[in-house]
């Protein structure tokens, strides 16, 4: 693959963007690196799984605890595919609950038991979000069936973003935005959970 | 100084890298690593998240040399996985949403780490600030189509969108840099002398 001489998107030749893809090409493309080579040594020592007997016991926890927490994801599946098939029971309010006033809600396909129900879900997976946002960017995971799962979650969160973007451009009715709200904020506590278990098992000793 | 997916490097020493031969290990990354981080530093924009994707490309580099195949290029073999590894990055929500904040923080005044800022002439500068004021996607766009030589239907592959997707980014890339040019055309070339 060579590079082009500044073609525009339209295929047609432009002085301006030529001019503009020979100054990006005119910058070095080698900038000195962070850090040198005993340092990636010592990075991938510290990261390589060590071979003691210690070790296989914190393997065995840290399956354990993967295993939960796709146990967990399974679980967080099977509810939203009950949950958008029949919708579930609303909780009963405690008698003396404080009411809490709420703004009009938009017109929704859901039952208004299922609206009621579903704040919680979307409250509980804003928390998540936040923790999510919060956590290191790399992580401390390193397994890769549990990598493959976090990029599956992350790519289904994005298309459902992306889905919601092209529900609202289309002013498409409040129950479909709504279902599809719901649904992201399932896959959003799936991944939070999913997370947590690795980081518990990333810190056992 | 060369591109990374020009760097070749000799078969030997590639052999005695896999064998775990420490000094060929060695003259490896020193061959590698610093194209491989100007490439994902211009990619994901952002010197932290630079970083850690330089490490995991260098780490995975070491891991799977045996997978290498000898039919180019090693550059380009690396350029791949770290290209790979700065597109998932982009393309997670979490990271994207973390992006667009930072991004909206600093397009006020889009400050260059230390580490880019050395030893560079101005006019050098005046192009990495415009490539920093640029979206995160937008950027990737830009310099793999400009810089890197990808065609709109590879950039939409590794994006996993469409060709119409890489050319709007293209275009709206374009646009911004022109912006930020146009008031100073008169600047001369940052070619080394």
């Amino acid at each position: 693959m060579q590079p082009r001489v500044g073609m525009p998107p339209e295929g047609e030749p432009d002085p301006s963007a030529r001019a503009l893809a020979q100054k990006l090409r005119e910058l070095p493309p080698e900038v000195p690196p962070p850090f040198d080579w005993a340092e990636l040594q010592r990075r991938a020592r510290a990261r390589a799984p060590r071979a003691s007997p210690l070790r296989r016991v914190d393997l065995t926890r840290r399956t354990v605890l993967l295993a939960a927490g796709l146990a967990s994801l399974v679980a967080a599946g099977v509810l939203l595919g009950r949950f958008l098939e029949n919708g579930w029971e609303p909780a009963r309010p405690a008698a003396d609950a404080v009411t809490v006033a709420r703004a009009p809600a938009p017109r929704s396909d859901f039952a208004p038991g299922d609206r009621r129900d579903a704040e919680p879900l979307l409250e509980r997976a804003e928390t998540a979000e936040r923790w999510l946002a919060s956590t290191p960017d790399s992580g401390p995971i390193v397994r890769v069936s549990t990598r493959l799962a976090v990029t599956d979650l992350e790519d289904r969160i994005a298309s459902m973003d992306d889905l919601l973007n092209v529900e609202r451009m289309r002013d498409a009715r409040a129950g479909r935005v709504r279902a599809l709200q719901l649904e992201r904020a399932q896959l959003v506590d799936s991944l939070a959970q999913v997370r947590y278990a690795e980081m518990l098992a990333a810190e056992l000793p | 100084m060369a591109k990374l997916a020009d760097i070749e490097v000799p078969e030997g020493l590639i052999a005695s890298a896999r064998d775990g031969v420490e000094s060929a290990r060695a003259a490896l990354y020193a061959a590698l690593a610093p194209a491989t981080f100007g490439l994902i530093r211009r990619l994901v924009g952002t010197q932290a998240v630079a970083e850690d994707l330089f490490q995991d490309t260098m780490m995975t580099l070491y891991e799977h040399l045996d997978r290498f195949r000898g039919d180019g290029p090693l550059g380009r073999w690396v350029r791949r996985i770290a290209v790979t590894k700065c597109l998932m990055y982009l393309r997670s929500p979490w990271h994207r949403a973390r992006l667009q904040l930072a991004a909206d923080v600093e397009l006020d005044s889009p400050e260059l780490p230390a580490l880019v800022v050395a030893a560079r002439p101005a006019e050098c500068l005046d192009v990495e600030r415009a490539l920093a004021s640029l979206s995160p996607t937008a950027r990737a766009v830009v310099w793999l189509f400009e810089v890197e030589g990808y065609s709109h239907e590879e950039i939409a592959q590794a994006f996993g969108r469409t060709v119409s997707f890489s050319k709007s980014q293209l275009a709206r890339a374009h646009r911004r840099l022109r912006e930020w040019f146009e008031p100073q055309s008169e600047r001369q070339s940052c070619s080394p002398v």
